[in-house]
């Protein structure tokens, strides 16, 4: 007699009632919305499986893009973006999940991969069996690794720094010489909990921001000897921070926030609060959704004239895909994508070829005319 | 958004309570919190369940809010009685580690006026980043009673690794109404931010400090 495996008894008897109650939809009517938002063409999608997530997205800044992609299995794929989209590679020798992904500035065969345990990989996509280098806290004892989230390089791509959750009470910047691939030290001093964004400033490389679930955005002067002279200022958004995005508009600089409780908010250098704050409730206006409490937020992004701000509803899988920008002190809509299909994860702007790309839960790698 | 509470489940559960409480009296005001268990979310995957949100009942009144504040705001802070210092105070911190920790641990939080809140990074380094109390703004347009009113009812959430989450949204001196309110505030702006809603809460309880947990859900 063959025994059976006892199972834990799960009923969801609200599903059916749930999906049905749920009460979020357009405010206005279809012609509306294309008057108001202009339809995103739908270029290439590549889908990796239902049951993977797609997590990291990056790509190259030129007319046929490189892109990166990372799912939620860990695996790491890059795709050229062309006449079609076609596949180049798969990346071997990466552990953990993948948090982050860039590709170098001046080598588009060169991208950088981040794993919460602890690497930060170089690959080179024409011999991607295994990474170049791997950059790694050394200072570390095996196994007690600090948990990385984020990374940037510097424009002169001297410079890497990484943010990692808290560790042992302190929340670390890391920094590394990208050339002797050397730990060069961290700041630990200036957030009090998960750093989650850093991000160098795009021709500054002494200047760098970091966000964190402790609500602040620092900026700080690395040519500066130390951390207490470094900090040279810190913004408070009061709430926790999911992305952190440069935007420069006639020489100013701005930085675009987008936080965990899904607001937008737009903050000028050297100002004492947000230029812009756009609540949860106000995005839902202004993509014309009925519920705020639908509302999600994915990232901001620099296009050629305007700050990109990419948001959704959760409700029906999230195929409401939008899109708002900011620009000369006004937010207005800008984009609809009517054959999105999927909640977005991971967005990425290809300035040069004016395509969004967006990566999410249904494992789909959409690119956009934008 | 509909919510799964009735509430008559949400009065009957906080007098319980209320009623355990005040049948086993402790020597110090204890908190009300709220605990939510998570299903079908994948911290590895899922967004982060991190934020703030502002509750309409004040849940911390003992808190302590110091302003570091110009001529203005120094001078409104005097009068009402609030604890403030000015630029001159913070500069005699002159950036010494020990004496800008001793500052952040005596408030629970700060509020800075425009003119300084630049300046604190440089004025006193990043000890009160490190304390996790960078001031918010105070500006002129608002007042400054109800901006205090307003830290003071903000509360900050975080889940980290485990599937569940605890904060603290009142205390038991508070009536049943305030905290009904406080918790009806809370649970519905948290599962808002569950991208399946309903669907990926597991369980829902309040409990005082030492009380047993009620289960609303």
């Amino acid at each position: 007699m063959s025994i059976i495996k006892m199972k834990e008894l799960e009923l969801e008897n609200d599903i059916s009632d749930e999906e049905g109650s749920c009460s979020d939809e357009d405010l206005c009517d279809t012609n509306e919305i294309s008057r108001e938002f202009s339809n995103s063409k739908l270029l290439f999608e590549e889908n990796f499986g239902k049951n993977k997530y797609l997590m990291q997205l990056s790509s190259t800044n030129d007319n046929n893009p490189n892109i990166g992609v990372g799912l939620s299995d860990n695996s790491f794929h890059v795709f050229n973006l062309n006449s079609q989209l076609a596949k180049n590679c798969t990346l071997g020798g990466i552990t953990g999940s993948i948090v982050d992904c860039q590709f170098s500035q001046d080598n588009n065969n060169l991208i950088y991969t981040c794993s919460n345990d602890g690497n930060i990989k170089l690959f080179d996509i024409r011999t991607p069996k295994a990474a170049v280098k791997n950059f790694v806290d050394s200072t570390c004892a095996e196994g007690n690794n600090k948990t990385f989230n984020c990374f940037d390089i510097s424009p002169n791509g001297k410079l890497l720094s990484a943010g990692c959750d808290l560790f042992e009470g302190d929340a670390f910047l890391l920094f590394w010489d990208v050339r002797s691939k050397n730990l060069l030290g961290g700041y630990w001093e200036s957030h009090t909990d998960d750093i989650t964004q850093v991000k160098f400033h795009q021709n500054d490389s002494n200047k760098l921001i970091s966000g964190s679930t402790d609500g602040l955005i620092n900026i700080y002067d690395l040519s500066q000897t130390n951390e207490d002279d470094a900090l040279i200022d810190s913004m408070n958004t009061e709430s926790s921070i999911e992305k952190l995005t440069w935007y420069s508009e006639n020489k100013d600089d701005y930085i675009g926030c987008c936080t965990h409780t899904a607001d937008v908010q737009i903050w000028k250098l050297d100002d004492a609060e947000p230029s812009h704050h756009i609540k949860r409730s106000q995005i839902a206006q202004d993509i014309k959704r009925k519920s705020e409490n639908y509302v999600y937020t994915v990232n901001t992004h620099q296009t050629e004239k305007s700050l990109l701000i990419l948001t959704g509803s959760n409700a029906h899988d999230g195929e409401c895909l939008r899109a708002l920008q900011f620009c000369k002190n006004k937010v207005g809509p800008a984009f609809c994508f009517i054959d999105n299909t999927q909640r977005v994860k991971s967005s990425s702007y290809v300035k040069n070829a004016k395509v969004l790309l967006t990566g999410g839960e249904k494992g789909v790698l959409s690119a956009w005319k934008c | 958004m509909t919510s799964k509470v009735s509430r008559d489940t949400f009065y009957e559960c906080v007098q319980g309570v209320l009623d355990q409480s005040k049948a086993k009296k402790r020597n110090f005001l204890e908190t009300v919190e709220i605990q939510i268990g998570l299903k079908n979310y994948d911290p590895q995957k899922d967004k982060r369940f991190s934020g703030t949100v502002k509750l309409k009942h004040i849940p911390r009144p003992k808190m302590q809010v110091c302003v570091l504040g110009d001529q203005q705001h120094c001078d409104e802070a005097k009068a009402q009685g609030v604890p403030f210092m000015d630029v001159e105070a913070l500069k005699k911190l002159n950036k010494n580690k020990k004496l800008v920790k001793k500052l952040a641990k005596k408030y629970d939080a700060f509020l800075a006026s425009e003119a300084l809140i630049k300046q604190i990074p440089r004025l006193l380094g990043p000890g009160l980043n490190k304390a996790g109390k960078f001031p918010g703004l105070l500006s002129h347009q608002e007042s400054m009673t109800q901006k205090i009113d307003e830290v003071k009812a903000t509360i900050k959430f975080q889940m980290k690794k485990v599937l569940c989450l605890s904060v603290a949204v009142g205390h038991v001196d508070m009536s049943v109404d305030e905290l009904v309110q406080n918790v009806h505030l809370s649970i519905n702006f948290l599962v808002s931010l569950l991208k399946k809603h309903w669907q990926n809460v597991r369980s829902l309880h309040v409990k005082s400090s030492m009380g047993p947990p009620q289960r609303l859900y």
